[in-house]
């Protein structure tokens, strides 16, 4: 067997059970142990008989279940009006920043940061709104800086080697205090009509179109072109690649850097568009709470839908699935009148429940 | 060159093998990053305010680092092993509300039954990690938001036993237990107003030293986090190792509630909100690599005392607390980066780069002549 620092690693999840486990890597710290109480192979408690088509709809099929459950405990679940308020709340809190880091952790990486840029976001926002420039200016300025932000994370973790959990846990530590900085008065109320019902107008008289609030529209057509950006373009194609395997990668010759530096880019700039939707819906900008959490959140809906924190499989879709199952999750709670105390104890139930039944890792 | 019949090296190997003081001084900064820059963060203090080294100011440091310093031990084990805690805020709650509730029966009682509540936790997390192939991320993720839930749920429990519909109100400790004195009497051979809590925390630190350095269960922890697979070919029980660690994790996390309790003569649900994070910064900063197999106490409360001193000195400069968070990131990826990029690169020995091989293609591997 060679020595360890020779041999050329493929991803741990494909790893034949022979070969010995190098230190390091990027997914290494996320990633579960490959070998549980053997080095031969899987002992694990959980079953890898499961039907191949389980687990490749299972996470629809739990969708759908939800739904049933959820409208016959509660009969309104199904009205328009109330599809509409669940889109809406959905669309408006974690929903484009699910898109943003479904796309880092395809990379193999994580950021933690995305709850503290959503924050930045909605600050400067306000501000930019409070002192008279715009929506305009209000929504692209804001955009601009988170997606700076999140070129620093990028920049940091593509050149240095450090891995992306700590790089994204400091962006996202000195975020927050940026966003405290830029609403240096505390929670900032914004004064401007118009922009506050943006995320929620309805353009009334067109048809099918009209019904729907404009977050949802928006957050919809970022879905479909995120969804074509990564199934169909070679971008697309290298962030799968990317995430695979990043040094079989490297030796393509394709420009990982870039693609690396590419996604937490991404990911700020949806952050930040999130900001700024969630400040026009709340017509508030709160530095210290506002996405709160929200990258847990966001995590939490890519792994349910089945992308693999370790990078290379996953999509859009999935991801889709998964903020719809959590959504649709949190309104079952809601309408069963439990607590928030029990919420979080379901979520933390269900989202491990989830990544055991992917069978750990996500399939590959 | 004639060989030369002496009891220690030939000349030819002597001086191939001579250290520049350079290398020596260069060694020195990459294996001690965070020393060198706590004891100039420290100088700059001083310098900056006349307060800073005064016993009150020290006393309200170790004050506040007891309960993180405890924290940032429990969260040191999973990250040796190789994994991560996200969980310990969470369970520092359910400490601090287990501590509080039982105080009425005295402190041993309190003690002994945060601790195991809490050390039963950790033991969930510990078997969810050791017999799924589940990321630790997740599962303590996981964790974070049962045990949220279920402080939230007891404390909203406790609240409606003794008064009627109070929701999640904070348990507060029985007085007259005698339980605020756990963390607050003052000690009274130390010439600052260091209190007992911080003597804990210290036994805390010199204890998982201890442990750490001189016994085989230590060893077997830098062993798992190192290299997983070889650690189990070699018999050591990884199940078992990872069980007792995050085990560990979840009691000195309850240990940081009693400690938190104690201080705050209340257990509120929403206690250690984002204390896991702080925990994981300290310790990295310290040192201890992410990916495991490599770090030291030393390191770690180096580590903590760097990132609480900066919100304590802009306090005492009177900054504004919004620049306190900008530079606390930015402390935490500078001390990072250097430890873990620019002095490796610099090509001298010392703790090697733990990159994978996909990073970065062949490394350099020429350590400098003599380093260890």
């Amino acid at each position: 067997m060679k020595p360890n620092s020779a041999a050329p690693r493929s991803s741990p999840g494909a790893r034949p059970p022979d070969q010995p486990i190098a230190p390091g890597g990027a997914g290494n710290l996320l990633a579960g142990s490959p070998s549980a109480g053997g080095a031969m192979g899987r002992n694990a408690l959980y079953t890898t008989h499961m039907l191949p088509w389980l687990q490749r709809y299972g996470s629809f099929l739990a969708l759908v279940i939800l739904v049933i459950a959820t409208s016959v405990i509660s009969p309104n679940f199904l009205t328009e009006l109330n599809i509409r308020l669940q889109l809406q709340t959905f669309c408006l809190s974690y929903a484009l920043i699910g898109v943003g880091q479904a796309l880092v952790i395809l990379t193999g990486g994580i950021d933690l940061s995305v709850g503290a840029v959503l924050a930045v976001g909605s600050c400067s926002a306000a501000v930019l709104m409070n002192n008279g420039y715009g929506t305009v200016v209000a929504f692209a300025l804001p955009m601009l800086l988170c997606a700076v932000l999140g070129g620093f994370s990028g920049v940091v973790i593509a050149k240095t080697g450090i891995q992306p959990i700590v790089v994204t846990l400091a962006v996202m530590i000195a975020a927050r205090g940026v966003a405290e900085t830029i609403a240096s008065a505390g929670v900032t109320y914004i004064q401007d009509q118009n922009f506050i019902t943006y995320a929620t107008t309805n353009y009334g008289p067109i048809p099918i179109i009209g019904l729907i609030p404009m977050s949802v529209i928006l957050t919809a057509i970022i879905y479909l072109a995120a969804g074509f950006f990564l199934a169909r373009t070679v971008a697309g194609r290298y962030i799968f690649a990317v995430g695979g395997n990043e040094r079989a990668t490297r030796l393509a010759g394709i420009p990982v850097d870039r693609v690396k530096i590419l996604v937490y880019v991404i990911s700020g700039l949806l952050a930040g568009l999130a900001g700024v939707l969630y400040a026009s819906h709340n017509s508030t900008a709160d530095p210290f709470n506002d996405g709160l959490y929200f990258e847990l959140q966001s995590i939490a809906m890519v792994v349910v839908g089945g992308t693999s924190l370790l990078g290379g499989s996953g999509g859009i879709g999935k991801t889709l699935i998964g903020g719809l199952i959590l959504t649709v999750l949190y309104a079952l709670f809601i309408q069963a009148g439990w607590p928030t105390q029990t919420q979080l104890i379901a979520n933390g139930v269900i989202v491990a429940g989830a990544v055991i039944l992917q069978g750990g890792l996500g399939r590959r | 060159m004639r060989s030369q019949q002496q009891p220690s090296e030939p000349e030819h190997l002597r001086a191939a093998t001579r250290v520049s003081p350079a290398a020596r001084v260069l060694s020195l900064v990459q294996r001690e990053t965070a020393l060198i820059v706590l004891v100039l963060l420290v100088i700059m203090c001083s310098l900056l305010s006349p307060h800073f080294l005064t016993g009150n100011n020290i006393g309200n440091l170790a004050d506040q680092m007891a309960v993180f310093g405890v924290l940032a031990c429990g969260q040191m084990l999973p990250i040796l092993s190789g994994g991560i805690d996200l969980s310990v805020g969470s369970v520092l709650a359910l400490g601090a509300f287990f501590a509080a509730a039982m105080s009425s029966h005295g402190i041993f009682a309190a003690v002994v039954v945060a601790l195991a509540a809490t050390g039963i936790v950790g033991f969930v997390n510990g078997i969810g990690i050791a017999y799924t192939r589940v990321p630790p991320f997740i599962i303590t993720l996981a964790m974070l938001s049962i045990a949220r839930g279920l402080s939230l749920q007891f404390a909203s429990m406790a609240n409606n036993a003794s008064t009627s519909g109070a929701g999640a109100a904070p348990v507060s400790v029985a007085p007259g237990s005698g339980f605020q004195n756990v963390a607050e009497t003052p000690l009274p051979f130390l010439p600052w107003n260091i209190p007992s809590g911080a003597l804990i925390a210290a036994l805390v630190f010199v204890a998982l030293a201890f442990v750490l350095r001189y016994t085989s269960f230590g060893r077997h922890v830098f062993a798992v986090g190192g290299n997983e697979a070889a650690a189990m070919l070699l018999g050591v029980r990884v199940h078992r190792v990872k069980i007792a660690v995050y085990t560990f994790s979840g009691m000195l996390a309850g240990l940081a509630g009693i400690l938190y309790a104690s201080r705050q003569v209340s257990a509120p649900p929403t206690a250690g909100v984002t204390y896991e994070l702080d925990a994981i910064a300290a310790v990295a900063v310290g040192g201890t690599l992410l990916t495991g197999g490599v770090g030291t106490v030393r390191g770690t409360v180096v580590g903590l005392l760097i990132i609480q001193i900066l919100p304590n000195i802009f306090n005492l400069l009177g900054l504004g607390s919004n620049w306190q968070q900008v530079a606390r990131g930015v402390v935490l990826l500078a001390v990072v980066i250097l430890q873990m990029v620019i002095l490796p690169a610099l090509s001298i020995g010392g703790i090697p780069m733990r990159r994978g091989p996909e990073a970065r293609g062949p490394a350099p591997t020429t350590p400098a002549p003599g380093a260890t």
